[in-house]
């Protein structure tokens, strides 16, 4: 069987927005020089990918980024924990946070791939997504869709999907073709690579396909793009105590009892 | 122009003990720090402390002493180590650890024997909660003033007799010329943060990872290098083995050999004594293909870790997905891509090595330096941790006299200029001892209080 992980890759968190503007001229945010790091919720994705590929030797993995030249590190991290097949759909900067434009480009990016019988992806795709492009995506193609599963198994060469409602563990077999948007879990926390595959990684080339000519107009255009600062912590929130033992303890005492009593009234 | 009895550079362990020693003294502190936050490599580290002779070791029934710490200490310095300043560890730790408890320190219950020690005398701390504590024993003295945000830049020396009057710093409101009565105190750390100067003193360590305090950059090894001070130990640069080299999340090194694990290469076959020092460990591991390698341990070994010492915490670290778990060393070998044969093969000459109680490969003979008896590998699961060398710290630096004065490259004090910590050369040598750098920082740091103090 072919799996293709969609992985779309977010701002790293500990990057600064200061600089995020509109590219000159234009309606799409400038991107240039952004770092990417995989979402949990990609890495859920792609470790039940590889995870599959462990149990079933049958089974061909195949990572797709759609994105500019800005992901190509991620790239290679994805590279270097040896899925079959990683290459980068090239999406001339368009963004994914155009929902139906984002749909028919990773509907090109996964026919780029070989046919594939199972499609994973993060329950949502990216920075722009909420949500709404794993199911919008399998509608599309005429796929079975399971959302926010957990994990994936093989059973008598059917897939099944393990996702909870509530309390309940459901576990729902797939017909493929099929998407599964995945969701974070202890259990499928993406495994390190090793360092040898790093090194090596480091030296081969990045494949790239080009998305088709036919991927259709973007509808969405951006006017702004401005950075809301973060809310203002409360003055005095948090604060250590100081003096003697015995004087923290009974300030922490008072404090716990006036909370106490506030709560009981 | 501000003035002050003693100026100290650095906010960390040493920077903070030098400060807290000399206002109980009497003296009128002025601290630096470069950064808006105190605690810089001290607040990083495992929080080990190499103390012997310890009321907690009596009960625990651990014969210790600082004979044997200064025995062991001479014994990894191999001859590089200056005798003296081991003298002056050994002569004060005791009196160093019994300080911190009578300012409320509190000590993790258990004690761990690990790198260069032949008994368990690891006592752990939260690092970060001992310099804040630390901070706010100083704050209490009232005689300590702290400016972060303020970074030292030059010494300036009397033009006349050549003693150390102050120096010139620069803080948020720009230039700052302070004088020192009595001395100034570099406690600046070292310099794992400064890419030129690890180009120049570390070539070896280019593909080590690098860890360390955000404000580590050799500022107080320049400043008194530019004064014609002597350095000591810049060749001893190491690497500490264990670093796992794919994870961003965990910076401080896995010491699973020192519970019995084997190190093996990318190859299957181990390469050194795993029992030494984890600076020789990790010099030995950046020589191997891609600069790294796996411990390669059991189920037992797995349980016998320590969570509460961060460099034997093994289980969080299996639940944090660190290690690599498989029934079998066969698909142990499959999972981390090494040849399966060998791998079978590299085990099973082990555990003979282990019945037989010689190890002719390596001369392997106990779990870590002089302590602990080897066991064999072989009972499911097993698993294996990748590893690599990092440089926590530079462990090089200024050359000192017993009483911490720095000392130039003729063999002369630089009057007035005293230094502890990191930025201290000369005492590791030419391995390192677990927890003698947090020490260091403590003890040093009092002594040169004190001498600051007496001046």
């Amino acid at each position: 069987m072919e799996i293709v992980v969609l992985l779309a890759g977010v701002v790293d968190p500990k990057w600064r927005l200061e600089r995020l503007a509109l590219r000159a001229g234009g309606e799409q945010p400038d991107e240039t020089g952004l770092p990417y790091r995989l979402s949990p919720f990609d890495e859920a994705a792609l470790e039940t990918a590889l995870k599959l590929r462990d149990a079933d030797p049958a089974i061909r993995v195949t990572a797709v980024i759609p994105g500019d030249a800005a992901r190509d590190p991620l790239l290679r991290a994805v590279m270097a924990l040896r899925p079959h097949r990683v290459f980068r759909f090239d999406t001339a900067g368009a963004p994914l946070w155009d929902p139906h434009a984002a749909t028919r480009l990773l509907a090109a990016a996964v026919d780029a791939a070989a046919a594939a019988g199972l499609v994973l992806m993060g329950r949502e795709f990216g920075d722009g997504d909420d949500g709404v492009l794993p199911p919008l995506l399998a509608t599309a193609r005429g796929w079975t869709f399971c959302g926010q599963a957990h994990a994936l198994a093989l059973a008598d060469g059917a897939i099944v999907a393990h996702r909870m409602r509530g309390p309940r563990e459901e576990a729902i077999a797939l017909a493929t073709p099929a998407l599964v948007s995945v969701t974070n879990d202890r259990s499928n926390r993406l495994r390190h690579p090793l360092m040898k595959n790093v090194v090596l990684t480091r030296r081969e080339p990045i494949e790239i396909v080009t998305m088709p000519a036919d991927a259709g107009p973007i509808a969405l255009h951006a006017r702004s793009l401005a950075v809301v600062p973060p809310p203002q912590r409360g003055a005095g929130a948090c604060r250590m105590l100081e003096g003697p033992l015995d004087t923290q303890i009974a300030e922490m005492a008072t404090y716990l009892r006036d909370w106490r009593d506030g709560a009981s009234r | 122009m501000m003035e002050t009895d003693i100026l100290v550079v650095g906010g960390g362990a040493a920077g903070f003990a030098a400060a807290l020693e000399a206002a109980e003294r009497g003296a009128e502190v002025l601290m630096l720090e470069k950064l808006s936050e105190t605690g810089g490599s001290s607040a990083m580290s495992g929080g080990c402390l190499a103390f012997a002779g310890t009321d907690m070791q009596r009960e625990q029934g651990i014969a210790d002493d600082a004979a044997l710490l200064a025995r062991d200490l001479k014994q990894l310095g191999g001859g590089a180590a200056d005798d003296a300043l081991i003298a002056v560890y050994a002569d004060h730790q005791l009196e160093t650890y019994d300080w911190l408890k009578a300012h409320g320190q509190v000590f993790a219950p258990g004690l761990e024997a690990s790198s260069g020690q032949s008994v368990p005398r690891v006592h752990t701390v939260d690092p970060a909660d001992l310099v804040r504590l630390l901070a706010a024993r100083c704050r209490a003295t009232g005689k300590v003033t702290l400016l972060t945000n303020t970074a030292a830049r030059r010494l300036r020396r009397d033009a006349t007799t050549g003693r150390v009057t102050g120096l010139l710093a620069e803080g948020p409101d720009g230039a700052l010329d302070i004088t020192a009565r009595r001395g100034v105190i570099l406690a600046s750390g070292g310099f794992s943060r400064n890419p030129e100067l690890l180009a120049q003193f570390a070539p070896a360590c280019e593909h080590a990872v690098f860890v360390g305090g955000e404000g580590n950059a050799g500022d107080g090894l320049r400043m008194a290098w530019a004064l014609g001070a002597d350095l000591r130990d810049m060749a001893q640069i190491k690497g500490t083995f264990g670093k796992h080299p794919t994870d961003e999340l965990n910076n401080h090194s896995c010491l699973c050999v020192y519970k019995g694990a084997i190190a093996v290469n990318q190859d299957g076959r181990r390469f050194v004594d795993e029992s030494l020092s984890y600076k020789l460990l990790g010099e030995a591991c950046l020589r191997q293909p891609y600069g790294t390698g796996f411990q390669i341990l059991d189920a037992p070994i797995m349980a016998s870790g320590d969570n509460e010492v961060r460099i034997l915490d093994f289980e969080r670290r299996l639940e944090e997905g660190l290690f690599i778990e498989a029934d079998t060393l066969e698909d142990l070998a499959r999972q981390i891509e090494v040849p399966e044969a060998t791998l079978l093969k590299t085990v099973a000459d082990y555990n003979r090595f282990v019945d037989a109680g010689e190890d002719p490969e390596f001369g392997r003979r106990h779990m870590v330096h002089n302590h602990g008896a080897l066991r064999r590998i072989e009972t499911p699961p097993f698993y294996a941790y990748p590893s690599t060398a990092a440089v926590y710290g530079t462990y090089c630096g200024l050359r000192v006299d017993p009483q911490m004065h720095v000392i130039d490259v003729f063999g002369e004090r630089i009057d007035g200029l005293l230094a502890a910590g990191e930025v201290v050369g000369g005492f590791h040598g030419n391995a390192y001892m677990t927890g003698s750098a947090l020490g260091k920082a403590l003890i040093f740091g009092r002594i040169a209080a004190r001498t600051a103090v007496a001046a």
